[in-house]
């Protein structure tokens, strides 16, 4: 679950970033329309979102405030970089980042339903 | 107030910001390291197994009270740490009572081997204790004066945190910015960038710093309602610590601690135990308290007193209360002793991200006066150039500092009197060594010089322990002591670190030399004034 909410967090602060004019044109050369933008925005903060409960489910709302604090810090940081030096690769790190939260529900939903 | 709010808020920041930063930069780092202190215990003592055999808490509380017995029959208080986990890997034993033959109290500790019951035999050290307590003890000063110091000093951080929001202009539009190779700008980016995703850590971790020493700062507070000499009551009743009864008199035994333990275990689930105290041993009036492992960074107040003689549960609370959890709550957030590995982690790269905060903001004064300076207005460059030199000294060079640490206590014979006070002074020793090294050379140089001396201090530690003791990678990994084998790798990945600084620096100021320009911790062609080099800039 940890992994999850990393993930989650992660792959919500690239949409973040790409819903920035400025960083949009970092990654991908051109601007992004408004609608595109928005929609990033959006769902950035939706997956977020969907993090800051899988922390708060994993630790409790307390400790689970402080994780998401912790991993939005090490996950900002890391898009930071990425976009300074592979600016690129960002979405598909994102996209990479959604792959793992997924495959990591899917573990923990087995390990829940196979428990007795 | 000319220019305006932002104007007087960048000027806040900065002058809150230097006079403090390398105090600052020495409580991060020293702090930071502090959320691995039983690692770098546990890698500062290398006479402990590598592979201790688990015991029980029950075992654990056992071999500690027949230690005790043994030792320390007299004394009128004792103190069982069963094993509990990362914080307390060995069962420790402490005791108090009587006096000794300078009429001092006398108080002892133990760490005891689980496989013998013996004392574990290991080499005087700091350890990784002694080294993050430099965060607010600062050694060699009073302890009055180190907590004010330090005070003063988190009191002008919280001051430049809030005024440094205030006064950036666009926090969220250069949320993800770094912009690199753009001297002065590449420095405000990454000093931003380091402040604003970490901001609620470096909120968090300085205002409950402040809190930590609230009654110390505070004190008439405290002595309005108490009295200048009520200090103790004070905290008895704050902290509920439990009422002793004196001593009967009359001998009894001590009730199993087994079944108390029991009871703490039906509470507060399993291996709960942290702490137990036996006041009066062998006492009718003995009393036994439990105090609860940290779970959550508020449990930590747990606490259950038992009749010594009778075993009877006397009083159980698994929270303090009400405003002492909120206290407690700060303090906890900030020790981060209820964090798993995972939110270990979490603080002590935070941690890290706050010590950078703080190094590239004073180096960021430096580069934005030079480029100043060099128009002729602002601060003369030798005012400019003292600054830069403490830089190097503080920012490259403490680190060094704390690798000559991890050497001495590598290096110094075992048997050396003061030990322990020794591999504090070779801390020190080094420290001025560095702060130093930038008045006998350029100050480029010396960045050059100090970042490399750094990078073979921390990428040499691992051969260090593999040639004097058998704890090497090769056996730690396959032991699992991760304690150990994660000292080790951390210490070469700090190494790398300092070694790619190093090499990244000197080949960006060597390509300014080739085109010309004087260069500065980075090319500031952002600023064209910068381009007359400084008299010590041809040197270097």
């Amino acid at each position: 679950m940890t992994a999850a909410a990393f993930a989650l967090c992660y792959a919500g602060l690239v949409l973040l970033s790409l819903g920035q004019a400025r960083q949009h044109r970092r990654v991908y050369g051109s601007d992004a329309d408004r609608r595109r933008r928005t929609g990033s925005l959006r769902t950035g903060w939706a997956l977020l979102a969907a993090s800051a409960s899988v922390s708060a489910v994993r630790w409790g709302p307390g400790t689970g405030a402080v994780v998401l604090l912790g991993l939005a810090t090490i996950a900002a940081v890391a898009v930071a970089l990425l976009l300074t030096y592979a600016p690129r690769v960002v979405p598909w790190t994102g996209a990479a980042a959604v792959g793992v939260a997924v495959a990591a529900g899917a573990v923990v939903w087995a390990t829940w339903a196979s428990a007795p | 107030m000319k220019g305006g709010l932002r104007q007087s808020m960048a000027w806040l920041h900065t002058w809150t910001g230097l006079p403090a930063g390398w105090v600052l930069f020495f409580v991060f780092l020293t702090g930071t390291l502090g959320y691995f202190d039983s690692e770098i215990d546990r890698w500062m003592r290398p006479e402990a197994p590598l592979a201790p055999p688990a015991l029980s808490q029950v075992d654990g509380l056992a071999l500690g009270l027949a230690r005790l017995e043994q030792v320390a029959p007299q004394a009128s208080r004792w103190t069982v740490f069963p094993a509990s986990g990362r914080d307390v890997p060995h069962v420790t034993i402490n005791w108090s009572g009587g006096t000794d033959a300078a009429g001092r109290r006398l108080r002892r500790s133990e760490t005891l081997d689980a496989a013998t019951g013996a004392p574990l035999r290991t080499r005087a050290t700091g350890g990784g204790q002694t080294l993050y307590q430099l965060h607010y003890t600062l050694h060699y000063l009073p302890r009055a004066a180190a907590r004010w110091l330090v005070g003063v000093c988190s009191m002008l951080m919280l001051v430049a945190i809030v005024s440094g929001v205030i006064t950036h202009k666009k926090i969220f539009a250069d949320f993800f910015t770094f912009r690199p190779r753009q001297g002065q700008r590449s420095w405000l980016d990454i000093h931003n960038l380091l402040s604003v995703t970490a901001l609620p850590f470096h909120l968090v971790i300085t205002y409950s710093g402040l809190v930590f020493f609230a009654f110390t700062y505070m004190s008439p507070v405290l002595d309005a309602t108490y009295g200048s000499d009520g200090r103790d009551r004070f905290f008895d009743e704050a902290f509920r610590n439990p009422e002793i009864p004196p001593r009967a008199g009359a001998a009894a035994p001590l009730a199993p601690l087994a079944a108390m333990h029991d009871v703490a275990e039906r509470h507060w689930g399993p291996a709960p135990v942290r702490t137990a105290t036996v006041y009066h041993p062998g006492d009718r009036h003995a009393r036994v308290v439990f105090r609860r492992t940290h779970v959550d960074p508020v449990s930590n107040g747990g606490r259950m007193v038992f009749d010594g003689a009778t075993g009877e549960l006397l009083e159980r609370f698994d929270r303090r209360s009400g405003p002492m959890v909120v206290n407690q709550a700060l303090l906890g957030l900030h020790e981060g002793l209820f964090a798993g590995p995972v939110l270990r982690w979490i603080y002590f790269l935070t941690g890290l991200l706050g010590t950078a905060m703080v190094g590239t903001g004073l180096v960021l004064w430096t580069v934005k006066r030079k480029a100043k300076a060099a128009t002729g207005s602002g601060l003369s460059p030798s005012a400019i150039r003292v600054i830069e030199r403490l830089n190097v000294g503080t920012i490259a060079g403490l680190p060094i500092a704390i690798a000559a640490y991890f050497w001495a206590n590598r290096l110094l014979p075992v048997g050396l009197a003061d030990r322990a006070a020794w591999e504090l002074h070779a801390l020190f020793l080094a420290w001025l060594a560095m702060l130093v090294l930038p008045w006998v050379r350029p100050v480029r140089r010396a960045w050059l010089d100090t970042l490399g001396l750094a990078a073979v201090a921390y990428a040499a530690l691992p051969a260090l322990n593999a040639l004097t003791t058998g704890q090497h990678l090769g056996n730690s990994i396959p032991a699992g002591a991760w304690a150990v084998a994660g000292f080790d790798l951390a210490a070469l990945a700090a190494g790398l670190g300092f070694g790619l600084a190093a090499l990244g620096l000197r080949r960006q100021w060597a390509g300014a030399a080739a085109a010309g320009r004087s260069g500065d911790l980075v090319e500031p062609t952002a600023t064209p004034s910068a381009a007359t080099p400084l008299p010590e800039d041809a040197a270097g």
